[in-house]
């Protein structure tokens, strides 16, 4: 079975007329609701999307099984006012609980959360607790800096702010899967704002507490752990430096990260640095690696032949990366095919 | 002039009596594979090559399909045994057998997804053989897009070879075909219909660099060019229940141009003039020498042979005839010069 951990959700067009609208009247009209019925769901992930063939065509070319579906990130504004921000992760939420009950064999839903900058973490606990408990999602994008670049920092991963989400995590048993949102900066695109937000947070908390105080907190690292594989000796210097503590390398082994990389070279390297039983498959399909390198004839995110191809790879190692890893930090509730 | 035949059979050991213990009494097309020598017997084998100065071979599995005759458990243990023993020949005969098509167990997608990978990273396989349908269902199935994709992650060939059963009636109101027109003309036309389905499937704009030799000099398609190029540019034109427009505009070209995407072999059995038709449809770069042996009446020496006097005397220079005689099968096939 092929689990692809690392999903985003193509929404019908309303969600984004929604959008535009709330970022037009600031709440004047009130909230409103994104009026997308069942049929637009559905005719969203049969459509055309970039690449050529739908949502639900580009995971069957590749013999996906199951995606975990979770907002697009670069969409959700969480710099945004507070109000704003609720209504529009709450919408697409609604959404992805849609596209879920839509096609139950296919999809499982990653909510997003309304953190907005300065607001404490517990403020959005209850809506957490009511997404998971209550609408089936299994998990939940973790933002790391909610204020988008705009100037307005929120303490590191690392930090006791975000402690009381970390007791909620354990209490529910679910992973936070870290990805960040959009970039006010001018300098600094979103996409590669994603990868330094990735490796910001995976030092804070591997130099953290954070893993002595909640030794069962599980959390998944969006595209390969940002750089930190690739240079995390720097980093071991450092705690080569501190005597006694542990080695960086092996903090590295309390996270998960996902394999949204798109060469072989970079996969081989997270594999090797982090061990494969700490690695879940994920794509991003359809999203930013949707391209195909005409020096190849490929696309970027046919990750999963990339991976099958790797040859020093054992079959358990692939079952884990494609379908066990997953299953057991997300819960997986999915009903056993015949394995042949 | 050196020759590499790219769609040969063989029974390896240890398939032949794995077929033999779990389908020993199928008809048909399991009369036809006993009764040729060639296909087990390596000796027979070489005595027949050694006729052909400087003539090698690609090996692939005979028909029937292992999914046809049995489990899927079976058909796991099968294909790799196949593959596991193709692999051995091309290795203690590489002058003889410059590689091999892995045979995948259709009747398991999963478990083909994996072979076709251990057989390309593991045993060197060239590529892939798979059938015209896998068990009346067609081969752009989602369960099957996967070895499409993977194959063009190793940039090597699909081998698609045609088959259908007696089983499979000549006209609606019938039981089953007659007169064995299951293989003369139901082949070509399974082949075609398979390609055809890949076209408007939109493989090719896919993945472009998608090889699938074609058997049978691409079967149907260069006779009637005239229908697949005018013909389908008005897809749609006879239907009434369904805009089949819409599938035109959805693909980025001519249907025509898709079907000559297609690689195709020379295995025509002495039909000189269906080569050069071929020839002409497909052009140099995309034809390879092929006999299909050793299904011919002399069970092996005669399609060989035969394949060979055309190619001769094909109207062509003769760095065209050493690229089908060979350079596009080494090149497709990443083999040393």
């Amino acid at each position: 079975m092929v689990i692809d951990s690392h999903g985003h959700v193509t929404a019908p067009d309303s969600l984004y007329v929604y959008k535009a609208q709330i970022l037009a009247h600031r709440g004047a009209h009130g909230r409103g609701g994104n009026l997308a019925v069942e049929e637009d769901v559905r005719e969203a992930l049969n459509s055309p999307v970039f690449g050529g063939s739908s949502h639900l065509g580009q995971l069957k070319e590749v013999g996906t099984d199951l995606q975990l579906i979770s907002p697009r990130p670069y969409q959700m504004m969480t710099s945004e006012t507070p109000r704003l921000v609720q209504w529009f992760v709450e919408e697409t939420n609604n959404i992805i609980a849609k596209q879920v009950e839509l096609y139950p064999d296919t999809f499982r839903g990653v909510c997003g959360l309304p953190l907005t900058p300065g607001v404490n973490p517990k403020a959005v606990l209850p809506y957490l607790e009511k997404c998971i408990k209550e609408r089936g999602f299994v998990g939940f994008l973790l933002n790391p800096d909610p204020g988008e670049c705009s100037g307005v920092e929120t303490p590191p991963l690392g930090d006791r702010f975000w402690y009381p989400l970390y007791e909620k995590m354990v209490e529910l048993d679910i992973p936070g899967h870290i990805h960040s949102t959009g970039c006010r900066s001018e300098r600094l695109p979103y996409s590669l704002h994603f990868i330094n937000e990735e490796s910001v947070a995976v030092v804070s908390l591997l130099n953290s507490d954070v893993f002595k105080d909640f030794p069962t907190l599980k959390i998944l690292v969006s595209h390969g752990g940002g750089a930190i594989p690739y240079q995390f000796a720097r980093f071991e210097a450092g705690s080569l430096r501190r005597k006694g503590g542990p080695r960086f390398s092996d903090q590295m082994r309390h996270l998960y990260y996902d394999t949204v990389l798109y060469s072989k070279d970079a996969l081989e390297l997270l594999f090797k640095t982090v061990g494969v039983d700490r690695c879940l498959f994920g794509t991003e399909r359809p999203g930013v690696g949707t391209v195909m390198d005409p020096r190849t004839g490929r696309w970027l995110d046919e990750t999963r032949f990339t991976i099958e191809a790797i040859d020093w790879l054992s079959a358990a190692d692939k079952k884990m990366i494609f379908e066990d890893n997953a299953k057991k930090l997300f819960n997986l509730k999915v009903p056993e095919r015949i394995a042949v | 002039m050196r020759k590499i035949d790219v769609f040969t059979h063989i029974s390896p050991p240890g398939y032949s009596e794995g077929v033999e213990k779990i389908a020993g009494g199928l008809k048909d097309i399991g009369k036809r594979t006993r009764g040729v020598p060639m296909l087990h017997d390596l000796d027979v084998r070489f005595r027949v090559m050694e006729n052909f100065p400087e003539y090698q071979q690609v090996l692939s599995l005979p028909t029937p399909p292992i999914e046809l005759f049995t489990t899927p458990e079976q058909a796991v243990d099968l294909a790799k045994i196949a593959n596991d023993s193709m692999a051995e020949l091309v290795e203690k005969h590489p002058d003889h057998f410059v590689g091999f098509a892995a045979a995948l167990p259709m009747n398991a997608p999963d478990a083909a997804l994996k072979e076709a990978h251990r057989a390309v990273s593991e045993l060197n396989a060239k590529g892939v053989q798979v059938y015209s349908n896998v068990l009346g269902k067609p081969l752009v199935s989602p369960e099957f897009l996967p070895i499409f994709g993977a194959m063009v992650q190793y940039d090597l060939p699909i081998w698609l070879h045609p088959y259908r059963g007696a089983d499979f009636p000549d006209y609606l109101k019938e039981q089953a075909s007659e007169f064995e027109i299951w293989w003369t003309f139901g082949w070509p036309y399974d082949t075609s219909a398979a390609m055809a389905r890949i076209v408007f499937a939109g493989l090719f704009d896919r993945w472009p660099s998608l090889k699938i030799i074609a058997h049978h000099m691409g079967a149907m398609v260069p006779y009637f060019a005239g229908r697949v190029g005018p013909g389908w540019d008005q897809l749609g034109a006879r239907t009434s229940d369904r805009d089949l427009s819409l599938v035109l505009r959805g693909l980025k070209k001519r249907p025509l141009d898709y079907f000559k995407m297609f690689y195709a072999d020379t295995a025509l059995f002495g039909a000189y003039d269906a080569t050069v038709c071929g020839l002409d449809f497909y052009g140099v770069p995309r034809v390879l020498f092929a006999s299909d042996a050793p299904f011919d009446p002399e069970k092996g020496p005669m399609y060989i042979r035969e394949t060979i006097a055309i190619v001769d005397r094909l109207p062509i220079s003769d760095d065209d005839r050493e690229r089908i005689y060979w350079r596009n099968a080494a090149a497709m096939l990443k083999l040393d010069d």
